[in-house]
């Protein structure tokens, strides 16, 4: 079971370098080496940060648009994968090497979970389908760091809105620019969440609330309620680096608010069709669902269906 | 119409096609008077904004009478004709019969191009100096229409096509090949091969109107390139915004599931081993 799980990540991206072909060294490292960075620790999440705060202010010639705002726009791609957002040693899940924790607050790189939410994040690993898996849409939480990633995010930034969206499950988000509309009820929940940027100086802050409760935030179980909120801080720390910092607010599941920290670099592989490459088909998940039920899995059915009494 | 042979060249049918829009066409809708098209940077007309159609070709791109849930239609094909050959007129019919189980966007697939142009939700247009972003409120799903020269892709099939963009004047022309043979026009089951070639045309007529149009050619299925066309009709709401349809998410925690579960319960768990 776990096998296909990586069978599928793993498949997704070779077709993807099939149709790109950039150098066998691209995952997670190999060529991000190959230009000057102000924060060169890209696989080092906690030391990046740390140096992205540091130096926060001090780089002030970022592509600019023609409104003076920074100009995000382009293909970016992420430093890290979403199996497991802790540390991941080598040999915990199948070929995966040694990875470290993307969480950089708390400082111990652990999600700091309300105990009855650790018991019920390990019962979610052993009895639960990870949504993702069976093709259900990725949560605008784990947008930063999806699995295919190494292809690429796409950023198209307007005067009044921000479009995130990637080849995985073709997600996207749209972000309009406060004041734009108002936000949706909370009743309303969707997976991508109801969101809203603004800029703090030459940072781009982006707000979400109204996510869907049905998504993790890797595979194995990580998980919060409808109450959570999200905030997303994107800036450039050098012309071809960007910080992310995303907080997760969600006292319902978390004793304290957390962050992930890491880098975004530019995309130096020509051709923007990469993008196009179809992740799955209908078929294809059918299949896996099918696969999964079989093996004994079940269907993760949100926050309500774990929440204690 | 009648006449021409499958050696008619798309040239010659967008030729043709683009005269009858004068008058035979299903949507004639010529530019309102005195409109001056907003332009992007670039000089080329401004596409931008929330779009959908109104009208029921999403249920039948032909003449369709009123079901339960659907609602009646005059064809935004050209003429109401759709050239088969004999043996794919008798395969529409039978994907016709069978449309409630084996319309493949009714199973949360991909629509395919043009029929998610159609679907009765919205979609985003966004327009940037390398391509043209369509993004649907249907399953979120994305078209990126390269505008840089850059060629189609060989030997990979797409759901949605392989799609290329160019000007051709005040009209932006997306050019679609590489398909898979697994999508249909709408719902009645008229469908194609994986030699589906579309060539649409998008032209802005008015502050919220764009004229869509959509030449179908594929050799293996009809005897000559057909077309159809409509209005793409802005979301004027101030406070206008895609949403979710998530058909494939929903079709698992409502249905697919459920259905698995209840197989297994009633002892026949082997027959969702398939």
């Amino acid at each position: 079971m776990k096998a296909r799980r990586f069978g599928f990540i793993l498949g997704a991206v070779v077709a993807t370098l099939l149709l790109s072909a950039p150098p066998a060294s691209a995952q997670f490292g190999g060529r991000f080496a190959d230009v000057e960075r102000a924060c060169p620790e890209l696989l080092d999440f906690a030391a990046f940060h740390k140096c992205a705060l540091e130096k926060m202010g001090s780089f002030t010639t970022p592509p600019r648009t023609p409104a003076g705002k920074p100009d995000f726009n382009g293909i970016w791609r992420a430093t890290r994968i979403a199996q497991d957002i802790e540390e991941i040693m080598p040999g915990q899940y199948g070929a995966f090497p040694h990875m470290n924790s993307l969480i950089v607050e708390p400082a111990d790189g652990k999600i700091p979970y309300l105990p009855w939410a650790a018991k019920v994040r390990i019962d979610n690993e052993k009895n639960f389908i990870s949504p993702t898996a069976a093709c259900l849409p990725v949560g605008a939480m784990r947008w930063s760091y999806s699995p295919v990633s190494v292809t690429g995010h796409r950023i198209v930034q307007r005067p009044n809105e921000i479009i995130l969206s990637m080849e995985r499950l073709h997600t996207y988000r749209i972000i309009p620019f406060v004041g734009e509309r108002r936000p949706l009820d909370y009743s309303v929940k969707m997976w991508e969440g109801d969101s809203r940027g603004h800029w703090e100086g030459d940072t781009l802050v982006i707000e979400t609330n109204n996510i869907f409760d049905r998504v993790w935030f890797d595979h194995i179980g990580t998980f919060v309620s409808t109450d959570v909120k999200l905030t997303e801080r994107i800036t450039y720390v050098d012309a071809n680096t960007l910080h992310y910092e995303e907080t997760v607010e969600d006292p319902k599941v978390f004793s304290q608010p957390w962050k992930i920290g890491k880098a975004f670099v530019r995309s130096n592989v020509e051709g923007l069709s990469r993008m196009d490459l179809e992740d799955t088909t209908v078929e294809y998940c059918d299949s896996e669902i099918h696969h999964f039920f079989n093996v004994g899995q079940k269907l993760w059915r949100g926050y309500e269906s774990v929440a204690p009494n | 119409m009648m006449s021409r042979g499958t050696a008619l060249t798309l040239a010659a049918a967008l030729a043709v096609g683009a005269v009858m829009i004068g008058g035979n066409g299903p949507t004639t809708l010529t530019a309102q008077q005195g409109y001056q098209v907003s332009r992007t940077p670039e000089g080329h007309p401004d596409l931008e904004g929330i779009w959908q159609v109104i009208n029921s070709a999403e249920a039948n791109i032909q003449d369709h009478g009123a079901e339960l849930g659907v609602a009646p239609g005059r064809a935004v094909v050209e003429n109401n004709e759709i050239p088969y050959q004999p043996w794919a007129l008798e395969q529409q019919q039978k994907n016709n019969a069978n449309r409630a189980t084996t319309d493949p966007a009714r199973n949360c697939g991909y629509p395919g191009v043009p029929r998610i142009m159609y679907q009765p939700f919205p979609f985003k247009i966004v327009q940037t100096q390398d391509f043209v972003g369509m993004y649907f409120e249907f399953g979120h799903h994305i078209r990126f229409i390269h505008t840089t020269g850059m060629p189609h892709h060989e030997g990979i099939p797409f759901w949605m096509g392989d799609s290329r963009g160019s000007w051709d004047g005040d009209t932006f022309v997306i050019d679609s090949k590489n398909f898979t043979e697994n999508t249909w026009f709408d719902r009645a089951g008229n469908f194609h091969s994986e030699e589906l070639h579309v060539v649409e045309r998008l032209t802005r007529t008015g502050q919220d109107h764009i004229r869509y149009e959509a030449t179908i050619e594929d050799p293996k299925v009809f005897t000559r390139p057909w077309k159809m066309s409509m209005p793409l009709y802005r979301r004027v709401e101030a406070d206008a915004q895609l949403m979710e349809y998530e058909c494939f998410a929903m079709q698992v925690f409502d249905g697919l599931w459920e259905d698995l579960e209840k197989i297994a319960e009633e002892g026949g768990i082997e027959g969702a081993n398939q």
